[in-house]
C-alpha cells in the first residue's frame, strides 16, 4: 500500500460526492424548491471540490493544491452555517 | 501558525457554530421526524473531520489517520442522507399544504361535494353535504349515496341517482335538478350533477358529485315572471286604453252629427207631433251612446272629471246608502270603518261609481245564497319595497278600502282578464263588463292601485289603495253654469276638419242669428282671420286636425289678437288635457257632441268674459 499514490477513502470521498452531484443534476427541480437551496449545493460543490483536490494533491502541486483543499472545507464549513442561519431565521421547519 | 493552520480553524469554527445552530432549532422541534438527529449526526462529522484536519497538520498525532479516513469516507454519505431526507421532508410538507388547500376548497364550499366509487359509495363526503346527507357533520363513508337521507324520501329520485351513477361510470357528465325537505325549513332545490374523475392513465376512478343550492334562483325567478306578467297585464291594459281613445274620438265626432241634425230637425216641427216625439228617441239613443263614450274614456284614463277633497267613510256610507233599496235579505253587509284623518282627492260621482260598482259584483257572487259583504276602510303607509311591483304608485299614506264577500269567488284562470273591458261572466243583459274596467281606470287616474284576492267557492276581497291628501290638493275648474242664451249676434270662425261637423254647427249657429264663417282647413282658418283679426268675435275650433292641431291654431290667433274668446271642441285627444288648454289662453274646453243648448251656452259664456 505504500507504493499507492492515493488512498482508499478518498477514492470512496470522491465516488460517493460524484454520484451525489449526478443525483442533484437529475433531481434538481425538487432539491431547488429547498430553502436557500442555492447556498447549501455550493456548501456541498465546495466539499466535493475538496475531495477532488484530495486526490490530485497525490500527483501535482501538493502543498498548492492541500491548501485549497483546506480552503474548500472551510468555505463549504460556512456555506453550511450561514445556510443553517438563514434557514432557522425564516422559522420553517425543516 | 500556519495559513493552513488557521484555515481548518476557521472550518472548526463555523461547523461548531452550525452544530449549535441545528442543536438550538432541534431543541425547538424546527426538524421534522428524525431529519434533525440526520443533520446533527451530518454535522458533527464534519465537525469532528475538521478537527482532525487540523490535528493532523498541527503534527500533534498522527494516531487519528485511521480515523479520518473513516470520517472522510463517511462524509459524502452524510451529505447524502441529509440532502435525501430535507427533500423528503419538503415533498411531506407540499403533500400536507396541497390536502390543507384541498380540504379548505373541499369543506369550506357552499355546494355539496361528494366523491364516490364507482358502485355509487361515498369516499368522501365534504361538511356542507354531511348536513343534507344526515342532518350532521357524521360520518357518511361506505354508505351509497341513493340510502342517505337525502334521497330516501323518494324512490323516483333513488332510480333516478342510480341510473345517473352508471351513466357517470360509462363517462357521461349528468345534471339534473332535485329538491330536498330539511327537518326545518322550506323545501329546497338543488341543482345535482355527477361527473367522472379520471386518473393519470385516463381511466374513471371514480365520480364527483356536486350540488348548489338554487332556491333563491328560484324564487328570483318565479318573483320575474311574475313582475313579467304584471307589465305584461299593464301594457295591455294600456293598448286597450289608447284604442279605446282612439275610438272615442271618432264616435263622439259621429255622434255630434247625429245629436245636432236631429236638434235641428226637431226645431222644424211641433213639440207634440210624433216626429218631434220620435227624434227625442234618437236624442235619448244618442245620450246613451255618449255616456258609453265617456265611460269608456273613464276606463283609459283619459276623461276629464272635476276632483275634490272627499272623506272616504262618508262617500262609502253615501254609495250604499243608494244600495240598500236592492240588496236582498240573505246579504248582511259589514262595515269596519276607521276613522281617518285626510281626504283623497277623488271626483264623488266616480268614487260613488267605484263603490257601487264594487258592492254590485260582490252581491253577484254570493246570489241567493246566505252571506256576507265586509267593508273596511283603514289607513296605510306604503314604503318603497311595498311597491316595488307597483310601479306607478308613490310612497306615501294611502286608504285601503276593501270588499270581502263570501261570494262564488273568481276562478285563477279569469283573474288576470277581470279588469279588461267588455269581459264579463255574468249572464248576457246582466253586466256590460265594464264595470271592473271602469274602476280599474278611475283609480290608476287617481295614482291609485287595486288588488284581488280571491278562493274560488269561498270568497273574493277587492283592495283599493288611494292616496291620502291632508289638505284640500283639489283641482278647482271653472264652474259650469248655464248662461242664457242671448240674441246677441257674434262674428265666429268655425273650424273643424270633418265637413259634416262645419255643415251642421254653419246651420244651426246661423239659425241662432250668428255670421259664421265656416272652414275644415286650420292653415285656410288662420290666413283668414291674419286678414282682419278684427272680424270675428268668437273663435271655435276642433283639437284634433291634419295641417294643425287646435291648441296651436289657438296660439297663433292669440298672438295677432289676445283677447280673442277661443272655444276648443274635440271628440278626445290624448295630446291636450282641460288644464293645458285653458293655460294657453283658450277660454272654454268641451267634448263633443255638443247640443244645440250647450253650444249657445258657451258662445254665450265666452263672451260676457270680455
Amino acid at each position: 500500500m505504500e507504493n499507492v499514490m492515493f488512498q482508499t477513502n478518498e477514492i470512496v470521498m470522491f465516488v460517493i460526492s460524484f454520484a451525489i452531484i449526478i443525483s442533484i443534476i437529475l433531481n434538481y427541480d425538487q432539491i431547488s424548491k429547498l430553502p436557500s437551496a442555492k447556498m447549501l449545493l455550493s456548501s456541498f460543490y465546495m466539499f466535493s471540490l475538496a475531495s477532488i483536490l484530495t486526490i490530485l494533491e497525490d500527483f501535482l502541486l501538493t502543498d498548492t493544491l492541500n491548501l485549497l483543499e483546506h480552503l474548500s472545507y472551510a468555505i463549504s464549513s460556512i456555506l453550511f452555517a450561514v445556510w443553517c442561519k438563514r434557514v432557522f431565521q425564516t422559522k420553517r421547519n425543516i | 501558525m500556519l495559513i493552513i493552520e488557521m484555515i481548518d480553524l476557521v472550518s472548526i469554527i463555523t461547523s461548531a457554530i452550525a452544530l449549535i445552530l441545528i442543536l438550538w432549532n432541534f431543541k425547538n422541534k424546527s426538524f421534522h421526524d428524525n431529519h434533525g438527529l440526520f443533520a446533527i449526526f451530518f454535522i458533527t462529522l464534519f465537525l469532528i473531520y475538521n478537527i482532525l484536519l487540523f490535528i493532523e497538520w498541527s503534527d500533534i498525532t498522527k494516531g487519528l489517520d485511521e480515523l479520518e479516513n473513516i470520517i472522510g469516507a463517511l462524509l459524502p454519505m452524510g451529505w447524502a442522507i441529509l440532502l435525501y431526507s430535507f427533500v423528503q421532508s419538503m415533498s411531506k410538507d407540499q403533500i400536507k399544504k396541497s390536502k390543507q388547500k384541498f380540504s379548505a376548497a373541499f369543506n369550506q364550499t357552499l355546494s355539496f361535494m361528494c366523491l364516490l366509487d364507482l358502485d355509487g359509495k361515498i369516499i368522501e363526503a365534504n361538511e356542507t353535504s354531511l348536513k343534507i346527507i344526515n342532518g350532521n357533520n357524521s360520518n357518511a363513508t361506505g354508505e351509497f349515496l341513493w340510502d342517505t337521507k337525502c334521497w330516501i324520501h323518494s324512490p323516483e329520485l333513488q332510480e333516478n341517482l342510480k341510473e345517473s351513477i352508471r351513466k357517470a361510470a360509462n363517462g357521461e357528465l349528468v345534471r339534473f335538478e332535485i329538491t330536498h325537505q330539511p327537518d326545518s325549513g322550506n323545501v329546497i332545490y338543488i341543482d345535482f350533477s355527477i361527473k367522472p374523475v379520471l386518473n393519470n392513465r385516463g381511466e374513471i376512478n371514480m365520480l364527483i358529485t356536486e350540488g348548489r343550492d338554487i332556491s333563491q334562483l328560484k324564487l328570483a325567478i318565479e318573483e320575474k315572471n311574475k313582475l313579467d306578467a304584471q307589465l305584461q297585464q299593464a301594457h295591455k291594459m294600456d293598448a286597450i286604453g289608447n284604442l279605446a281613445g282612439g275610438i272615442a274620438h271618432d264616435f263622439n265626432n259621429i255622434l255630434s252629427g247625429i245629436f245636432g241634425y236631429t236638434e235641428l230637425a226637431q226645431m222644424e216641427c211641433s213639440p207634440d207631433s210624433q216626429i218631434y216625439k220620435d227624434l227625442n228617441e234618437v236624442i235619448a239613443s244618442s245620450q246613451r251612446a255618449k255616456d258609453l263614450v265617456s265611460q269608456i274614456l273613464t276606463f283609459s284614463r283619459q276623461s276629464d272629471a272635476v276632483r275634490t277633497p272627499v272623506i272616504p267613510a262618508t262617500a262609502i256610507k253615501e254609495s250604499i246608502k243608494m244600495l240598500r233599496p236592492i240588496i236582498p235579505s240573505n246579504i248582511e253587509i259589514h262595515f269596519h270603518l276607521d276613522e281617518i284623518n285626510g281626504f283623497i282627492n277623488a271626483n264623488p260621482t266616480q268614487l260613488s261609481q267605484i263603490f257601487i260598482n264594487l258592492a254590485t259584483n260582490s252581491l253577484h257572487a254570493i246570489g241567493d245564497k246566505n252571506g256576507d259583504l265586509t267593508i273596511s276602510l283603514r289607513e296605510i303607509i306604503f314604503q318603497e319595497e311595498d311597491l316595488k311591483d307597483k310601479l306607478e304608485a308613490n310612497i306615501g299614506h294611502y286608504v285601503q278600502i276593501s270588499f270581502s264577500d263570501t261570494g262564488s269567488g273568481i276562478p285563477k284562470k279569469i283573474k288576470d282578464r277581470i279588469f279588461e273591458p267588455y269581459f264579463t261572466t255574468k249572464e248576457e243583459g246582466k253586466g256590460t263588463g265594464l264595470g271592473l274596467s271602469i274602476v280599474h281606470g278611475i283609480i290608476k287616474s287617481y295614482g291609485g292601485f287595486i288588488t284581488v284576492y280571491s278562493e274560488p267557492s269561498r270568497g273574493t276581497t277587492i283592495n283599493i289603495f288611494l292616496p291620502l291628501s291632508s289638505e284640500d290638493e283639489s283641482i278647482k275648474t271653472t264652474e259650469n253654469t248655464d248662461v242664457e242664451i242671448s240674441a246677441d249676434c257674434k262674428r265666429i270662425l268655425f273650424i273643424d276638419d270633418e265637413q259634416l261637423i262645419v255643415d251642421l254647427n254653419k246651420t244651426r249657429l246661423e239659425r241662432f242669428g250668428h255670421k259664421i264663417t265656416a272652414t275644415t282647413s286650420s292653415i285656410d282658418a288662420l290666413n283668414i282671420f291674419k286678414m282682419n283679426t278684427k272680424q270675428f268675435d268668437v273663435v271655435i275650433t276642433d283639437q284634433t286636425m291634419p295641417e294643425m292641431t287646435g291648441d296651436k291654431l289657438a296660439i297663433e290667433i292669440l298672438k295677432l289678437r289676445p283677447d280673442i274668446p277661443i272655444i276648443l271642441c274635440t271628440g278626445f285627444s290624448s295630446t291636450i288635457q282641460k288644464e293645458k288648454a285653458l293655460a294657453i289662453g283658450i277660454k272654454e274646453f268641451v267634448l263633443k257632441p255638443v247640443s244645440n243648448q250647450q253650444m249657445l251656452n258657451l258662445i254665450n259664456k265666452v263672451c260676457s268674459k270680455i
